[in-house]
């Protein structure tokens, strides 16, 4: 799945992903994977600019600490971050049903 | 030592192509932990400098993430805030402002009263511009197209006003063409209720299309006034929404509250 197919829906699965945290970058990135058996085709740096921006609008906060002389930032969820990660759940399921409604249902019986 | 050089390179090119960003050491940073540690993942069944070069493919070229990076940083995140739903309830009222202070305004006499009419029809711009800006926020900034149409809408009164009665052309063409634009990228963004973006999209151009006749030919304003009327629906329906949001930074509401 390439970067446009999620556009829009990058936020949640980063959020939803890190909510289950904390996780560091690398982490994320190989939860994303294992998440979608490897569908999103993203390139991993990428990743990085979209959780300095869920950062910096207060949804995810991080720590730096070292690992094997790197330093190393982990990513945890704020409370404003669990509440947008809620509200955003809620708009993709409501989303995601209404699209199922139109691509699922059984074709209109025919008049003819 | 093939593979640490090759990742040595790649991060003197990121460092370089993201030097004009405030957190450019912090990028770097991460970069290179996440490189390692692919590395050090890879390595097991392949030489160092081919799982080195793995890495950097997987991470993206240097020149791609710092546009990236570029493009993120001038974003913000697209949630409902408190700003977010004060803009949306200030966007709600701005046509009803000018809709009341314009019917005053014709209805009543040189009065204290009148004065108070013409306020109110004045002020609907800046309640109107700060509706803008919510719903720029709202939508995570709308990128480059977003801030220059809210930049022009600002500019739209200063800019007419030297064309004297030519600028009642003048403001409401720039006005339009900036909400216009709003309207196409918040579509695509795709956050708010379709309807009322179709109808926000449609009437500039239905506006912009009868302005000509309107003024040159029937030269009455009734014709612009009826092609208004989307818009006027449109801001109040997408205020209205902005309004009713629960915001992310607000105690007390969405779904955690009750936990």
């Amino acid at each position: 799945m390439k970067a446009d197919a999620l556009r829009g829906h990058l936020d949640l699965l980063l959020l939803a992903i890190v909510e289950d945290g904390p996780y560091h970058g690398y982490a994320v990135i190989e939860e994303l994977r294992r998440r979608t058996d490897g569908a999103i085709d993203l390139p991993e740096g990428t990743i990085y600019p979209a959780l300095h921006r869920l950062e910096r609008a207060g949804l995810l906060a991080s720590t730096w600490t070292e690992v094997g002389g790197r330093r190393r930032r982990t990513y945890s969820v704020t409370t404003k971050g669990k509440t947008a990660t809620n509200e955003k759940r809620q708009e993709w399921n409501a989303f995601a049903q209404m699209v199922q409604r139109v691509v699922g249902a059984p074709p209109w019986p025919a008049t003819t | 030592m093939a593979g640490d050089d090759l990742i040595t390179a790649y991060l003197r090119e990121l460092r370089a192509s993201v030097a004009h960003l405030r957190d450019a050491d912090d990028m770097v940073a991460e970069a290179e932990d996440h490189l390692r540690e692919t590395v050090e993942r890879l390595r097991d069944d392949r030489s160092e400098a081919e799982a080195a070069a793995e890495a950097i493919a997987r991470f993206g070229s240097a020149g791609y993430v710092a546009k990236v990076c570029t493009s993120e940083a001038k974003r913000g995140a697209a949630v409902p805030t408190r700003r977010t739903c004060i803009a949306g309830l200030s966007l709600f009222l701005a046509p009803v402002l000018l809709i009341v202070g314009t019917i005053g305004n014709y209805s009543t006499g040189k009065t204290f009263v009148h004065g108070m009419w013409v306020f109110l029809s004045a002020f609907s711009l800046p309640a109107l511009l700060y509706g803008l800006w919510g719903l720029r926020k709202r939508h995570g900034g709308l990128g480059r197209a977003g801030l220059i149409a809210f930049v022009v809408a600002v500019v739209a009164l200063p800019v007419a006003m030297p064309f004297s009665y030519f600028g009642l052309v003048v403001f409401p063409v720039l006005l339009g063409l900036a909400v216009l634009v709003f309207a196409v990228e918040m579509l695509r963004a795709r956050i708010l209720p379709v309807m009322p973006l179709v109808l926000l999209a449609a009437s500039p151009v239905l506006v912009l299309a009868l302005l000509p006749v309107s003024r040159l030919v029937t030269n009455d304003w009734y014709l612009l006034g009826a092609a208004l009327a989307p818009v006027v629906v449109a801001l109040m329906w997408l205020g209205w929404v902005m309004w009713r949001e629960p915001a992310v930074d607000r105690s007390g509401v969405g779904p955690l509250a009750a936990i």
